[in-house]
């Protein structure tokens, strides 16, 4: 049981892997990123399915969606939880989604409510 | 020694592959995703809110802001020459007048497509929808004998068509208003032509006129609106690079009396609103007017075969849109529609 | 024999009270703005290590099943399963680095296994919640989960001599 004397602090294979998941998450990061523009959609989903879709940027006056054990407020190019029905809130607390790829989750409601940039908007409504 | 070497190495080469996948990645997603750079300009006319959107057009100029211009200055002289229900107060005298040659190719197609729908949608709709007034906000029911006495007047036998003009016979009134905004996004389109731009999105009202693309590899995408949300919701898209599109749908100019509701769309042989299980029609095909006219003509049939015949003989495609949330698409949209909110049921004939 | 084993159940005893009392206090942390809600350190990880380095692969699980029911009473059943999951992942992951590996250096299963409990709760949470949507969060939990690997890594080998002493203990006691 000297497992101990056999590990050492740090090695060069530690680095490496440092760095390669540094690399993978700025890769990840990059892309949500260079998706910023004033386009963005914001999707509601419930249960893995999509209740809601919403063009943020054609949005003037904000508004709320009550889906029971959620309250989703929506506001021009933000989305947010203002409430939910679960122990820890941890929904709520984060906060404003205003770019593309933020993401708000509430495991307990299963709820996910996500904004997607150019990608996934409809560029004008027939109606 | 030797294995330090050998590990600074290592990481050396880590690092230099990790800065040229970096480089790479970077320049694919910057060519392939950047959108085009995008000029608008915002205008109003045949009462909506026209919008003229173009993607990529690196000239100085604003055309675009050109467009709407000139869309202004077309709806305000088309109320001066014809009926428009649409519009708040039509500047119409009621003598005949000349139109030019599209206007009067859009005016025969509408008529010829109308006269496919049992009476139930006309041009001559005039006295009945001026009746109804539904743009004065003043939301009365008319009284069942003035009703009476406007549908006799309804029928577009009595509009006659000459190679410089349009009169109409018999006191019935040409009302443009269905198929005015159509018209107008074909206007929009020659005029975007003639001024070499390859990609763009107007849209007057509801009709659209979309062409190109707002990213390499993206074709410009056309929301349906969700006739249950408000005019930001979306129940599906369209992509496409060339069509013009238009909806009739009962969500728009609505009132509600004695716990009866009433929309704009009337059926020319009732005088009143359409009933049905239809909420709204979306139909794409390759003209402005066209669309226009076919949007309507499909929302007073009704879904059926008599309908799906009219849009295949005019070589056009709908979105179906029911009170109880089914979707239903002609067969040419099977690969290009895409339902976005899942509370609807899409299906396809 | 009965000596080591009641040595032993006191050894688990006080690593599970430790462990939980980590937790508890971490819970009281308040979120960071720039991180997500709910990513914590994990300094509860340092018994995890602990157990999974000189105890073996059950003393592991059993510390992760513990902070499971922890997170079940305190914070309820979807929090019970994502912390099961990752908590198992994690252990498991430490064990077979502990045991099975030269190359790997401490900081590195440290940060191995901070990223695999991340990964385990981010796997739960995608299939209660329905939605690829939740993996958006991934590039913040591996920064997240690299800089708490880190910290918790070099805690651990501070604390290595103290912890050397326990162990003595047990063995020789038997």
């Amino acid at each position: 049981m000297d497992v101990r004397m056999k590990i050492r602090f740090i090695k060069k294979a530690d680095v490496i892997i440092i760095a390669v998941l540094l690399l993978i998450a700025a890769v990840l990061l990059l892309t949500k990123f260079l998706n910023t523009d004033n386009k963005l959609t914001a999707r509601v989903i419930r249960n893995g399915e999509v209740v809601e879709t919403i063009d943020l940027s054609q949005v003037e006056k904000g508004y709320t969606i009550d889906l029971g054990n959620a309250k989703i407020m929506v506001e021009k190019n933000c989305i947010s939880f203002a409430d939910a029905d679960c122990p820890d809130k941890l929904c709520v607390k984060c906060g404003r989604l205003t770019h593309a790829g933020d993401t708000a989750v509430c495991v307990p409601t299963r709820t996910v409510i996500t904004v997607s940039g150019s990608k996934k908007t409809v560029d004008v409504i027939s109606y | 020694m030797k294995k330090s070497k050998k590990s600074k190495i290592i990481i050396s080469t880590v690092a230099v592959i990790a800065v040229i996948a970096l480089a790479v990645v970077g320049f694919f997603v910057y060519k392939n995703k950047m959108p085009y750079e995008e000029k608008s300009a915002i205008g109003f006319t045949m009462g909506s809110v026209v919008t003229v959107k173009s993607f990529g057009n690196k000239n100085a100029d604003s055309v675009e802001k050109d467009v709407v211009d000139a869309l202004e200055s077309y709806g305000s002289s088309l109320s001066d020459k014809a009926f428009d229900s649409s519009c708040l107060s039509s500047k119409f005298n009621g003598d005949s007048q000349a139109f030019d040659a599209d206007e009067i190719e859009a005016i025969s197609k509408a008529k010829e497509i109308y006269s496919k729908t049992d009476g139930k949608a006309a041009l001559t709709v005039g006295a009945l929808s001026s009746l109804w007034n539904f743009n004065s906000g003043k939301n009365t029911v008319p009284e069942k004998e003035k009703i009476e006495a406007a549908l006799k007047l309804v029928d577009d036998e009595n509009i006659i068509i000459n190679s410089d003009g349009i009169s109409v016979s018999g006191g019935s009134i040409l009302d443009v208003g269905s198929i005015g905004k159509g018209f107008a996004c074909d206007r929009a389109a020659k005029m975007l032509d003639e001024n070499g731009i390859e990609n763009a999105v107007v849209a007057v009202g509801g009709s659209i006129y979309a062409k190109g693309h707002t990213a390499p590899g993206r074709t410009i995408r056309v929301g349906i609106r969700n006739p249950f949300g408000n005019e930001n919701e979306y129940l599906g898209y369209i992509p496409t690079d060339n069509a013009f599109i238009s909806t009739s749908g009962n969500y728009e100019k609505v009132f509600e009396k004695d716990g009866k509701k009433y929309h704009h769309l009337l059926d020319c042989t009732t005088g009143y609103p359409v009933e049905g299980e239809l909420v709204s029609v979306t139909v794409i095909c390759d003209n402005g007017a066209k669309s226009d006219a076919l949007s309507t003509a499909c929302f007073v049939m009704g879904y059926g075969n008599e309908v799906l015949k009219l849009l295949k003989e005019e070589n056009a495609q709908a979105v179906f849109v029911f009170s109880n949330m089914d979707v239903i698409t002609t067969p040419g949209l099977v690969n290009s529609f895409h339902l976005t909110d899942n509370s609807f049921t899409w299906t396809y004939v | 024999m009965k000596k080591s084993i009641s040595k032993k159940v006191a050894v688990f005893g006080i690593m599970g009270a430790l462990a939980l009392s980590l937790s508890f206090l971490e819970s009281l942390l308040p979120a960071l703005p720039f991180l997500p809600p709910g990513a914590k350190p994990g300094l509860a990880n340092i018994v995890t290590m602990f157990a999974a380095c000189t105890l073996g692969l059950p003393a592991a699980i059993y510390i992760a099943v513990l902070k499971a029911f922890f997170a079940l009473v305190t914070r309820g059943v979807t929090a019970f399963f994502m912390s099961l999951c990752g908590g198992i992942l994690s252990a498991v992951a430490m064990y077979i680095l502990f045991r099975f590996n030269d190359k790997i250096g401490l900081i590195g299963i440290s940060v191995i296994s901070a990223l695999m409990h991340n990964f385990g709760q981010l796997i739960v949470s995608f299939f209660l919640v329905g939605s690829a949507a939740v993996f958006g969060y991934a590039p913040f939990l591996i920064v997240f989960g690299i800089i708490s690997g880190i910290l918790t890594g070099i805690i651990f080998k501070i604390l290595l001599p103290a912890v050397n002493k326990i162990e003595i203990n047990t063995q020789k006691g038997g």
